[in-house]
């Protein structure tokens, strides 16, 4: 065996396996969502195969995938409309059942920068499907530099019980600062009613819902700022223990390109 | 001291074919340093994902393979999610302290090229906190979010410390049974008598504890027997029907749970219009669609330092 040329051989193995793996080992930068990421999406077709469910122009966060359907600039202003789409799977739960079905994460925090330099920052709700962002009159659609999302939500599914004594004015709080007030009993021959005052903290992210443990418990309908229950029968027992399983809306930071602008 | 004629018995024809090219030596040199490069990086945990996550699925048995896997399961699925198989990703997306433990919220992803609308959305799964001092610790409760698909809440008791990291031991997935039965129908209001079951084979049964029906609303208690411990998820279609085979009414379940369990107790709603009063009818059909708990086992980690809290 020849020694000497067998340490050239593993020096040069050494150098192009480490080579190899500089390229195949995935980004382990910190933070989530760095500025590459949309990126690639578009731009990164020779390293990374497409993902068919996620198109080219589209940008995935968590199981979000948020589609971009029209961009326009005029009066100032520059709205640009989206679609949101999920990729959980849907099949053989209940949900697939359920209109009312919604997507795990949801965009909130977004930012604008044109071409000469200016940068507008807004926030959209948890219903938007469109963000409109202030900008100098004049601009055009070629003045826009980028358009980023730069901070989402997630859902945290959560869970919480109150026991409310069926006394009119009696009153229970949620944690998220929800309160619950016993309006009304309405003693009727063959039932029960019950009306309830909701009073939510003013915060589109943190709208709860709530309904009742005990089944015998039947929500009547959605009111306005309150919540109506029946106990068909008699028999209504004293208390009634309310569940909320609304989720909690945990801010996410992170930096997502979905509208790479043209030359000013 | 080297006896030459020693040499040349020991020689094999390989040693000859190395002397002859010449660059026997070099490739072999070649080929060892390469493995040694990738396998002192794999040992280093070099090769994890972008969440740090790690699979701990089983090796391949060559290093052409595994690299061409890795590389593949990294971008069959969406940044930051892996692989618990059942065609399904999961990630931890956040993680809320509250004031006797804290609740991990992982989501869910189906694979590249499959449908997520028609990708089985895992029922659950058994998950365990890893602290660096050696303990463990189950989850207190699972939470789902019924207007969240693939969204779960894996609760712990305590608070999470630095380099504590989650292990799935299990994924649940469903698997749909659907059975059908009538009874007698005497008109509203309407309660069964005794306790009628439904069998869905092999040795699976649901028995119908209360069914009452009222003029447009109804009651179902129900408990599984023969299935897994964690149950299933029952959504229920109960039909009235007169003499003449005719459907008169109906109602349904409402709401559907994403939990599993064993037992439930669910209002029945009306479902469509009443063309005549319920009393017509002579026959409730009752449909029971459950989607049983399938547990799988699987293996994989994910680091919890990185998640983001949502306090």
């Amino acid at each position: 065996m020849d020694n000497s040329k067998m340490i050239t051989g593993a020096i040069v193995g050494i150098v192009l396996a480490s080579l190899g793996l500089m390229a195949f080992t995935p980004d382990q930068s910190p933070g989530r969502g760095e500025s590459t990421e949309s990126t690639e999406l578009t731009s990164d077709s020779t390293t990374m195969p497409k993902l068919p469910w996620i198109a080219p122009g589209e940008v995935q966060f968590e199981a979000t995938v948020l589609v971009p359907t029209e961009i326009a600039a005029e009066n100032g202003k520059v709205l640009l409309d989206y679609e949101l789409a999920t990729l959980a799977p849907s099949e053989g739960t209940s949900s697939s059942l359920d209109d009312e079905s919604t997507v795990d994460a949801l965009p909130e925090r977004w930012s604008l920068s044109t071409v000469s330099g200016d940068n507008t920052v807004e926030t959209t709700g948890p219903e938007a499907t469109s963000v409109r962002f202030d900008v100098r009159t004049g601009l055009q659609r070629e003045h826009i530099g980028d358009i980023r999302l730069i901070g989402w939500r997630v859902a945290v599914p959560t869970r919480e019980r109150i026991t409310l004594d069926l006394t009119e004015g009696k009153s229970e709080e949620f944690a998220g600062g929800t309160s619950i007030t016993v309006a009304t009993i309405l003693e009727q021959s063959d039932s029960t009613i019950v009306l309830l005052d909701v009073d939510q903290p003013h915060d589109p992210w943190n709208r709860i819902e709530i309904d009742a443990v005990d089944t015998g418990w039947r929500r009547a309908g959605r009111l306005d700022g309150g919540a109506q229950f029946v106990w068909d029968g008699s028999g209504a027992p004293p208390v009634l223990v309310l569940e909320q399983s609304s989720p909690t809306w945990v801010p996410i930071e992170g930096n997502l390109a979905v509208f790479q602008g043209g030359e000013e | 001291m080297t006896d030459p004629n020693f040499e040349t018995l020991l020689r094999s024809p390989l040693d000859d074919e190395s002397e002859s090219n010449g660059w026997g030596s070099a490739v072999l040199g070649l080929v060892g340093g390469g493995v040694a490069v990738v396998g002192l990086s794999f040992i280093l945990g070099l090769w994890t994902t972008p969440t740090g996550a790690t699979s701990t699925s089983p090796a391949t048995d060559t290093l052409s393979s595994a690299t061409n896997e890795s590389v593949e399961a990294a971008n069959r699925y969406p940044d930051g999610f892996t692989d618990v198989g059942g065609s399904v990703a999961m990630k931890p997306v956040a993680v809320v302290t509250g004031d006797t433990g804290f609740i991990v919220s992982f989501a869910t992803a189906a694979g590249r090229g499959t449908d997520p609308a028609t990708t089985p959305d895992p029922l659950g799964g058994r998950w365990q906190i890893e602290s660096v001092d050696g303990s463990v610790a189950s989850t207190t409760q699972l939470i789902y979010d019924r207007r969240h698909t693939g969204v779960i809440g894996a609760e712990f008791s305590g608070y999470p410390s630095e380099g504590d990291v989650i292990r799935m031991t299990e994924r649940w997935d469903p698997g749909e049974r659907a059975a059908s039965l009538e009874v007698p129908f005497t008109g509203t209001p309407f309660s069964t008598t005794g306790a009628p079951e439904l069998d869905f084979g092999n040795g699976v049964t649901l028995r119908l504890n209360r069914l009452e029906l009222g003029r447009h609303l109804g009651q179902i208690a129900w408990s599984l027997s023969g299935a897994s411990r964690q149950g299933g998820v029952a959504a229920f279609d109960v039909e009235i029907v007169n003499n003449e085979g005719e459907s008169v009414g109906a109602y349904r379940s409402m709401p559907i749970p994403r939990e599993p369990a064993t037992a439930g107790d669910v209002g029945l709603f009306w479902d469509r219009g009443f063309n005549v009063h319920p009393d017509e009818g002579s026959v409730v059909r009752i449909t029971a669609t459950v989607m049983l708990v399938s547990p799988q086992s699987v293996d994989v980690v994910f680091e919890l330092d990185s998640v983001p809290s949502g306090n």
